[in-house]
C-alpha cells in the first residue's frame, strides 16, 4: 500500500483513474444531474426548455390519487416482499454460513441464478407455472386442495413470490455475511455454561446477525420498490408499480419532464433509504471508535450488545 | 434438525430455480403451446429459433453489446481497482463511489436519465448509445470481482519482481496480471451477464430497429405468452448463464461474496 502522500504516488493514482472518471463523468453523472435539473421543468415544454427552479411538477404529482395510490402499492409490496425474504431467507443464511467446500459452491450458484438471469426469463417461467393450465394449478387439483383451476396470475400474491425469487440471494447473503462474523467459541460458551441451543442462538447468534439482516431488507426493499419486469407480467395492467408508470410517461405519453420527477422522488425514497442507512452504520462506527480509542472499550462492548 | 434444515435448504432452492426449471422443461415440448412438465421431448424449438430472423437479430445485437460492454467495462475497471487497492487516499471512496453506484440506483431511473441526455448528444437512438448505457451498468460489476483478485493478490510478488530490478509495468505484467487473469475473466463474464440480461436500460435506449433480446422477449410477452420458440430462446439465455456461473465457480471463490455483502 503506497500512501498518496508524494506528489508522485498522487499522480500515478490520477493517471489510473482520469479515463473510467471521464467516461463515467460524460455518461453517468451528466445524466442524472441533467435529469434532476429537467424534474424541475415546467411541464408544458416536453424536453424542458425552461428550468427555472419551481416545485410545480412535484407539488402536482403528491396530489395526483392515481399516482399516490401506484406509490402506496408498490410501498406495499415492497414491505411485504422484504418481510417475507426476511423470514424465508435466515434459514438459508444459517446454512450457507456453515457451509463448505463444494456444497458451498453449489449454493451459491443456485442463489445467483435468479440474479444472473435475465429477469424477461425468469418473469416468463412464472407465467408458465403459474398460468391456468400451469404446472402449480395442476400439481394443488391433484392434491385436492382445488377442485377447479383458480386464477393464479395478476394478483399481488404473484408479484411477492416472482420479487422474492429474484430478490432473495440479496437477503441470504447479507445474512450469511453477518452471521459468519459470529464467534462459534460464544456459542460453545453460552452452551457449556447451561443454555440451550434455541437460547444460544436467541441471545447469542441472532443479535449478531441483525445488520446482516438490516443491509439485507434495505437492499430487497429498494430493489423491489424500483422493479419494472416483474410487477408488470405477474401483475397485469392493473397493479402497476411507479417503475412502469415513469417508462409509460416517458416513452408512449413522451412527457420527459413528468416523467423525470417520478424518477426522482423513486430515486429518493430508495437510494435515500440505503443513504440512511449507511449514515447510520458509520456514525455508529466512529462513536465506537472515539469510545475504545478513549479507553472506554468496556461501554463500546455494552453498546454493541444493547444495539 | 439437520435434517429438517437440509430438507428446507433443498426447498428453498427448488423455488429460486422453479421458474427456470419450467422454461428449460416447456420448451422440449412437443405441443404447439407450452406446458410443463413438457408432452413428449423434442428439440424442434431450438431449431426453430434460427429460422426467426426477428430473433437472431436481437440475438446478434444482445451477444455484440454483450462482448463490446463487457470489454469496456473490465478495461475501465481495471485501473480503477488497481487506483483503489494499490493507493490510500480518502478520494477513493468517491471513486468507488462514482464507479459502484449504477448497480444501486433504480434502473428505470438510470434509464430515463440516459435517453434524456444520450438524444441531444446525438445518442439517442443509435447502438453507440445503447452500449454506453450497458458499459455505466456492467462495469460496477466489473469492479467488484476485479478488486476480489487484487486484494488477494500477495503484493509482496510484485515488489519483489521491483527489487530484482523489473520497471513497475514489466513487474505488472509480468506479475501481478496473470496472477489475476482469472478475476478479471470472472469481471468480464459477469459483466457481460449483466448487459446481456438488461431489460429496463435496453427498453429506453432501443428502437423498433434496435432491440435486444430481453426487449424482444418481453414484448412478446405481452401479445404471445406460450409461445415454444420465444421458451427456447430464454431457454437458450439460462443455459448459457448457468455455464458462465458454473465456469466462473470453479476459477473465482465465490465465498468472497461474503466477505463484501
Amino acid at each position: 500500500m503506497i500512501q498518496a502522500g508524494s506528489a508522485r504516488a498522487r499522480l500515478q493514482w490520477l493517471l489510473l483513474i482520469a479515463v473510467p472518471l471521464l467516461v463515467f463523468g460524460v455518461f453517468y453523472c451528466a445524466p442524472i444531474v441533467n435529469l434532476l435539473r429537467l424534474s424541475f421543468a415546467i411541464a408544458d415544454s416536453p424536453t424542458g426548455g425552461s428550468y427555472l427552479p419551481r416545485f410545480d411538477l412535484y407539488t402536482k404529482l403528491l396530489g395526483d390519487e392515481y399516482f399516490l395510490e401506484i406509490v402506496w402499492r408498490t410501498v406495499r409490496l415492497s414491505v411485504l416482499t422484504t418481510l417475507a425474504c426476511a423470514i424465508f431467507c435466515y434459514p438459508v443464511s444459517l446454512v450457507v454460513a456453515q457451509s463448505r467446500g463444494w456444497a458451498q459452491t453449489c449454493l451459491f450458484i443456485v442463489l445467483l441464478m435468479p440474479l444472473m438471469t435475465s429477469v424477461t426469463v425468469t418473469t416468463y417461467g412464472w407465467l408458465i407455472l403459474l398460468g391456468q393450465a400451469g404446472f402449480i394449478n395442476a400439481v394443488l387439483i391433484g392434491v385436492g386442495i382445488l377442485d377447479r383451476p383458480q386464477r393464479l396470475l395478476q394478483n399481488e400474491t404473484a408479484i411477492v413470490v416472482g420479487l422474492m425469487q429474484v430478490l432473495s440471494v440479496f437477503m441470504v447473503l447479507s445474512v450469511a455475511a453477518a452471521l459468519q462474523s459470529v464467534d462459534p467459541n460464544h456459542v460453545r460458551a453460552a452452551r457449556s455454561l447451561g443454555a440451550s441451543p434455541w437460547s444460544a442462538f436467541w441471545r447469542i447468534v441472532f443479535p449478531q446477525s441483525l445488520p446482516g439482516l438490516r443491509t439485507g431488507s434495505l437492499l430487497v426493499f429498494s430493489l423491489s420498490m424500483s422493479a419494472y419486469a416483474t410487477p408488470g407480467v405477474l401483475g397485469g395492467p392493473r397493479l402497476k408499480f411507479v417503475s412502469f408508470l415513469i417508462y409509460q410517461q416517458a416513452m408512449q405519453l413522451l412527457d420527459w419532464p413528468r416523467a423525470a420527477s417520478m424518477a426522482v422522488l423513486l430515486l429518493i425514497v430508495t437510494t435515500g433509504m440505503l443513504g440512511l442507512a449507511s449514515a447510520y452504520g458509520q456514525l455508529k462506527a466512529w462513536r465506537q471508535q472515539r469510545a475504545q480509542s478513549a479507553g472506554l472499550a468496556m461501554t463500546a462492548t455494552s453498546q454493541a450488545g444493547a444495539a | 434438525m439437520r435434517v429438517i434444515s437440509r430438507i428446507y435448504t433443498v426447498l428453498f432452492a427448488v423455488f429460486l430455480l422453479a421458474p427456470i426449471i419450467a422454461i428449460a422443461g416447456g420448451s422440449l415440448t412437443t405441443t404447439n403451446y407450452v406446458t410443463f412438465p413438457p408432452k413428449g421431448l423434442t428439440l424442434h424449438w431450438y431449431l426453430q429459433i434460427f429460422q426467426q430472423r426477428e430473433s437472431i437479430g436481437a440475438l446478434g445485437l444482445s451477444l455484440a453489446v454483450g462482448v463490446a460492454a463487457a470489454t469496456l467495462a473490465t478495461i475501465l475497471a481495471l485501473p480503477v481497482g488497481i487506483a483503489l487497492t494499490r493507493f490510500k487516499t480518502r478520494l477513493n471512496s468517491v471513486v468507488y463511489l462514482v464507479i459502484m453506484t449504477p448497480a444501486m440506483l433504480p434502473s428505470v431511473f438510470l434509464g430515463l436519465a440516459f435517453l434524456v441526455l444520450y438524444s441531444p448528444m446525438g445518442l439517442g437512438a443509435t447502438p453507440l448509445g445503447l452500449l454506453a448505457g450497458h458499459v455505466m451498468i456492467a462495469t460496477p460489476f466489473a469492479l467488484s470481482l476485479i478488486l476480489v483478485g487484487l486484494s488477494a493478490f500477495d503484493g509482496t510478488l510484485e515488489n519483489a519482481a521491483r527489487s530484482l530490478g523489473a520497471s513497475p509495468s514489466r513487474a505488472f505484467l509480468l506479475i501481478t496480471l496473470p496472477q489475476i487473469s482469472w478475476s478479471l475473466a470472472a469481471g468480464w463474464a459477469f459483466a457481460f451477464m449483466i448487459s446481456f440480461g438488461s431489460l429496463e436500460i435496453s427498453l429506453f435506449l432501443s428502437t423498433s430497429t434496435l432491440v435486444t433480446l430481453p426487449v424482444q422477449i418481453f414484448m412478446a410477452l405481452e401479445w404471445s405468452p406460450l409461445d415454444p420458440a420465444l421458451t427456447a430462446i430464454s431457454s437458450g439465455l439460462a443455459i448459457i448463464t448457468l455455464v458462465v456461473l458454473v465456469v466462473a465457480a470453479r476459477f473465482v471463490n465465490l465465498e468472497r461474496f461474503l466477505k463484501r455483502a
